[in-house]
């Protein structure tokens, strides 16, 4: 929820518009109206706020509630039961206590790669594109060399050099930030390009304005979306990345998340045994999670994005029509990121 | 429920392991009869492709070993027993050790045609001399081939101890074609051996085994063998579970039930593998904390229930431990008759544990955990990340520890980071297991990791003996046996008990419990698996030499 | 012209940095080859004696006698030639018939199901974008589901499944063993069957998201003074879609394309971990673990190669078809 916030922040078309419509709008983006800025309230986005919502809670404050997760009972593998909601694993530790603790390891996981990706690639890209010349080329270079970095073995690297109290969590986000912010730095640069000419941030330069005055004043807030399109997309992919390094066994260690959870799940044959109450449910909550962060980033850029503001124009038309038709009215939602985002979001295994 | 047991660790182990895998997959196969029906389908649990190499000298042998080179002998580890004849049938060391006759099988050829000789066991003997690199055995004596049957080996020094190594794991190649070879190099496409097996036909994706018609012990039952490549541990189980697999060494869920999950499979356990929390023993050694302390060491052995150990943490697949380290129960013959307890306890006994710490002058402090000198009672377990079986092992060891004022912690890493802290001695503990030797005699495993020359100070790299443990006592019982025949137990015991003496005493090794190797193994389609009854060998599918005995011995069910 | 050479420089220097990375990033992996070896024999039972330690190190630790510097020199000047090196895992096959073996495999399954993904989605995605609003259009954001599951749960769930319960499809690896692989219908057949579940994993955990992509392309562009100008030609609204919409909003959906393709084979590493599919990424993973520095420095050549040539062609594409891209150099 609070991620989304910039989101509602005012702003012009999304990167993958710009890269083939760059023409865009070259005026200043409206400062004003900030209810028009509020996504509508549609079916899906409603749906994707309960499910934020609910993870994060359940993530925060269900620790507090369950029991200890490490807890050895003699009782074994058990099916769901009044005394343990989900079940039992193998050594007969309380599922819904090591959910709690993992949902918790993997909200902290994305957010923080979320972040420090966000910020590395908002540093890479736009700084980079608003100077231009060398240091353009210099960033652009280091862009494209990360993103061919190899994330594997680097788990291995850099957990070598975090001290051991921090392990875990900091090595897996490091690793996830690093391999994860180059393809963004990417969009957000032609983004900046597109801007950086537009006539009211040359006035801007030729008043003489400091440049991380224009960059904040002038060119962030076009960028902000995008930003807070990648930010949240950073978040869904870092929760699925630390998912598979967890599975083939290079997981963050010391430390619960839904990978390791699944990690320890696949390794005491869960599915095989019949023990859906142990599998099935760390998979469900990062898919849930990852659903509602999407649909609430559409609603949001459907109504930031005014290339997509004409879909509310067309699903109007079509529920009047229907309300005609005396049917019921379905309704539709709106935008997503840029396709590269997209792509990394849903091939992007470690490599 | 089965089955976090030693094997996830494997598992997870070989998820990564790949190639390495093969090392010790080499073995052999065999088959039957007319159809598909009859092959036999076996996983070693190495994961991904196979990368061809018959090679039996290399490292990363996918097979050859044993089923098509034979060794002079079979040493049959998992039980004591006489060494059974392959291409040697007779052997004998003169008084001093100096010099090992033996005798040869008549009669015997390559799968080319070529007879075998004594030369080609004194060629064998000198390829390894001359190239350091395969010489895995460190062989230092000299092969003399007397006539065609009679092979000598002549040593400068008393040489018993090699002979298990020498006799049982070194693999006679024929002079004719390997003089051309390169032994290190060479990948052998197309190895000529003496054994019951030949390479059939190879893909990465899997190779067979084909029944040598004109072997010396008669054709072998089963007609052709073929090894699967897999991704690891968990499609081995898989295999099982979909029929597809016939012999698969590693863990499957719910071992308790396999006859009854799968009517077509049985599994079966032994014991090899004694599990350790080591620790980095030696102060003089540069080893800092608390287990420094032989005092704490046995507090921690005393504090264990291993009873609920083995059903948490590994399904009940591991057996107990001799605190000697003298397997139990087949090697309790060299236990010393001095030793108080003959198998680690299998109950917890606090006030042992307290007895212990209270002596040594540490004191329970207000947190339950016992403190000296302002230092908590706090240990760290090294453990690789993944190893699901060792991790609830630590977590349940822990709480154990815990109820008797001792702190443990697991620390996971990375295997490669696990493997460099073992070796530089930067550790307070390390969970670990101890391996046999070449033969079912504890010589090996004292000589392996108590001798100090296999140590290190702390910082520099260490061999087997990574807890660094170093006592000139031991050291000398150990050189003393290394000079004297295996079977004179009279002799060799009052070394081994100054030995265990020692190793009880100091416990550089904590000992938990004796880990189990676990086949899963089709007995609708094959019978002549080895038994309790009948332990001709240790069922390991990836042991290669024990694997080629093992499929001698098969028979398809009709 | 001067934009194109420029960007070729560009992406030479690039492929430097990320050799020499690829170089360095090895050798920052704690423990050696052979203490690696030693420790996985130990681990299943075997016998380690202080000789067998000797006689390995001699055997595969050769190799990094030089200094670090001349080590790199080696390198650089060895993949001039072509020169992977040889692999200490699979001692003494060379990296680049280890690689060459297993390329293919991961190549045609995940190489064709990102393909089929692409296509479908795009498609799709086309058809749900034309006309937004509708019923249809309307359960578009449930795809995001599909993109936010983890791949190999999903994989696993569906192996259970369809492999495991119902017996429909094979559970694991590339073909039917007991047949030799060649250009026979038989091997193509089992090849094919043995590929279906991976390949349907692949693709519907990836179709999700260029099905979205292409869809909100799509919406963009009817807003756009070209498709309106069509429409008011009296144009048929087929060729319109086609023509004029789908063409422009499929540009994107080509780069992300290019960009994805270059993933392929970093890619396989979970897909062949769950299936026993044979392929490069199973290499990889053993690679990495087993402090393999040539084969990992070898994969990785590959993936640098692919996902840098990728990027370059999408650069050179775009300053094909934005002429303003090439305008501000």
């Amino acid at each position: 929820m609070t991620n989304l916030t910039p989101a509602s922040a005012p702003t012009v078309a999304d990167a993958a518009d710009t890269l083939i419509q760059p023409t865009g709008s070259t005026g200043r983006p409206a400062r004003s109206g900030w209810r028009m800025l509020l996504p509508s309230m549609t079916p899906w986005l409603a749906i994707g706020l309960t499910l934020v919502v609910g993870i994060t809670l359940f993530g925060i404050l269900a620790v507090y509630v369950v029991g200890d997760p490490k807890q050895i009972r003699d009782q074994g593998l058990t099916p769901p039961s009044a005394q343990f909601l989900l079940g039992t694993t193998q050594t007969g530790q309380d599922v819904l206590a090591q959910l709690a603790y993992a949902t918790r390891g993997s909200l902290q996981i994305g957010v923080l790669v979320g972040i420090l990706a966000t910020v590395l690639s908002a540093f890479f890209g736009i700084y980079g594109a608003y100077r231009g010349g060398i240091l353009d080329e210099a960033f652009s270079l280091l862009s494209n060399v990360f993103l061919v970095i190899p994330g594997l073995p680097l788990v291995i690297v850099i957990s070598g050099f975090v001290p051991r109290e921090s392990r875990g969590v900091w090595t897996i986000v490091v690793v996830l930030a690093l391999t994860s912010w180059a393809a963004s730095a990417r969009v957000l640069r032609a983004q900046t390009l597109s801007v950086r000419n537009r006539d009211y941030v040359a006035a801007s330069k030729v008043a003489g304005e400091k440049p991380w005055r224009v960059i904040a004043v002038e060119i962030l807030p076009n960028l902000l979306p995008v930003l807070a399109s990648q930010f949240v997309f950073a978040i869904i992919a870092a929760v699925l990345g630390e998912a598979g390094l967890a599975f083939i066994g290079l997981g963050a260690s010391n430390s619960a998340t839904l990978g390791t959870m699944l990690f320890y799940a696949q390794n005491g044959y869960a599915l095989s045994l019949g023990a859906w109450w142990w599998f099935v449910p760390p998979g469900l909550i990062i898919a849930l999670f990852g659903m509602g962060l999407s649909l609430v980033n559409f609603s949001i850029d459907e109504t930031i994005n005014p290339k997509l503001k004409n879909l509310r124009l067309y699903r109007r038309r079509a529920r009047r029509t229907a309300r005609m038709e005396r049917q019921l009215a379905r309704r539709g939602a709106g935008a997503t990121g840029t396709p590269a985002t997209r792509s990394t979001v849903s091939e992007a295994p470690p490599r | 429920m089965s089955l976090l047991t030693g094997m996830s660790r494997r598992a997870a182990t070989l998820a990564g392991a790949a190639a390495l895998g093969l090392v010790l997959t080499g073995c052999s196969g065999g088959t039957t009869s007319a159809g598909s029906e009859a092959t036999l389908v076996a996983y070693t649990g190495q994961s991904g492709d196979y990368q061809i190499n018959f090679n039996p000298f290399s490292p990363s042998r996918i097979g050859g070993l044993g089923a098509t080179y034979e060794t002079l002998f079979f040493v049959n580890k998992a039980k004591v027993s006489d060494l059974v004849p392959l291409l040697g049938t007779q052997q004998s060391w003169n008084t001093d050790g100096t010099v090992l006759s033996v005798t040869l099988r008549d009669g015997v050829t390559w799968s080319d045609g070529q007879p075998f000789t004594a030369k080609d066991v004194a060629f064998t003997f000198g390829l390894l001399k001359s190239n350091a690199a395969i010489n895995n055995i460190g062989f230092d004596g000299t092969a003399t081939a007397v006539d065609d049957t009679h092979v000598t080996f002549t040593f400068k020094a008393p040489a018993f101890v090699k002979g298990p190594d020498l006799l049982g794991t070194v693999p006679i190649v024929p002079e004719h074609l390997w003089k051309t070879i390169n032994p290190t190099q060479d990948v052998v496409e197309k190895p000529i051996g003496t054994g019951a097996y030949l390479i059939g036909e190879f893909k990465p994706q899997a190779f067979t085994y084909a029944a040598n018609p004109k072997y010396w012990g008669g054709e072998p039952k089963v007609k052709k063998i073929r090894f699967v490549a897999l991704s690891g541990n968990q499609a081995g189980a898989d295999g099982i579970a979909a029929g597809t697999v016939d012999w698969f060494t590693g863990p499957i869920p719910d071992i308790k039930n396999t006859k009854k999950n799968f009517p077509k499979y049985d599994a079966y356990t032994q014991w090899q593998n004694q599990m350790v929390l080591a620790t980095c023993s030696s102060v003089q050694m540069g080893c800092k904390g608390p287990q420094t302390d032989p005092a704490v060491r046995h507090a921690l052995y005393a504090a264990l229930n291993r009873t609920q150990l083995n059903k948490l943490a590994f399904q009940d697949t591991a057996s107990a431990i001799s605190p000697a380290f003298t397997l139990t129960p087949s090697q309790d013959q060299f236990a010393s008759a001095a030793l108080t307890e003959k198998v680690a306890p299998m109950a917890a006994e606090p006030q042992k544990t307290a007895q212990s710490l209270e002596q040594a002058g540490w004191v329970k402090g207000a947190d339950g955990i016992y403190a000296k000198g302002g230092q908590r009672l706090s240990l760290t377990v090294e453990v690789v990340t993944g190893w699901t079986d060792y991790i609830t092992a630590i977590d349940t060891m822990a709480s154990q520890a815990k109820a008797a004022g001792i702190d443990l912690q697991a620390a996971q890493s990375s295997w490669n980071e696990w493997t460099e802290k073992k070796g530089s001695g930067n550790f307070q503990l390390v969970i670990d297991s101890l391996g046999q030797g070449p033969a079912p005699d504890p010589f090996y495993l004292y000589t392996y990791f108590f001798d100090s020359n296999t140590g290190a100070k702390v910082g520099k790299s260490a061999g087997n003996n990574f807890s660094r443990y170093t006592n000139p006592e031991v050291d000398a019982a150990l050189d003393k046996l290394a000079a004297l025949p295996l079977d004179d137990q009279a002799a060799r015991q009052p070394y081994f008990d100054t030995i265990q003496q020692a190793v009880v005493r100091d416990m550089p090794y904590v000992p938990v419990l004796t880990g189990g190797t676990t086949s899963v193994w089709s007995t609708a389609k094959f019978s002549g698996w080895p038994s309790d009854q009948d332990l001709y060998a240790f069922p390991a599918v990836w042991s290669s030499l024990d694997a080629a005995e093992i499929f001698k011995r098969l028979k398809p069910q009709s | 012209m001067s934009y194109f050479l420029r960007k070729l420089g560009f992406y030479v220097v690039a492929l430097w940095a990320a050799l020499t990375l690829n170089f360095a990033i090895p050798r920052l992996l704690p423990g050696n080859p052979v203490d690696i070896l030693l420790a996985k024999l130990q681990q299943r039972g075997g016998s380690v004696s202080p000789e067998t330690r000797k006689a390995y190190t001699l055997l595969l630790g050769g190799d990094d006698t030089g200094s670090l510097w001349s080590q790199y020199l080696n390198y650089l000047k060895n993949l001039a030639h072509g020169d992977l090196g040889v692999s200490v895992s699979y001692y003494p096959a060379k990296v680049s018939d280890v690689i060459l073996g297993s390329l293919p495999w991961t190549l045609v399954l995940v190489g064709v199901a990102t393909v089929l993904a692409a296509l479908l989605g795009v498609l799709l995605g086309a058809i749900v974008g034309w006309r937004p609003g509708t019923w249809l259009d309307s359960l578009v954001p449930a795809t995001t589901l599909l993109a936010a599951i983890p791949y190999f749960w999903l994989a696993l769930i569906l192996t259970y499944l369809l492999a495991r319960v119902l017996g429909w499809l094979p559970l694991q690896g590339g073909y039917d063993v007991a047949l030799t692989p060649g250009w026979n219908t038989e091997f193509i057949l089992s090849a094919v069957q043995y590929a279906i579940l991976p390949a349907l994993t692949i693709v519907l955990a990836s179709i999700g998201g260029w099905l979205l992509g292409m869809r909100n392309m799509m919406v963009s562009t009817l807003s756009e003074d070209y498709v309106l100008t069509a429409e008011a030609k009296g144009l048929a609204p087929r060729k319109i879609r086609r023509s004029y919409a789908a063409r422009n909003a499929a540009l994107p959906s080509v780069a992300g394309f290019a960009i994805s393709l270059g993933f392929v084979v970093s890619g396989s590493v979970i897909t062949e971990q769950v299936f026993s599919y044979p392929g490069i990424g199973g290499r990889l993973l053993g690679a990495v673990t087993n402090n393999d520095y040539a084969l990992m420095q070898g994969v990785f050549l590959f993936i640098t190669l692919a996902v840098l040539g990728a990027n370059l062609i999408v650069d050179l594409l775009y300053g094909l078809i934005d002429p303003r891209t090439r305008a501000r150099h």
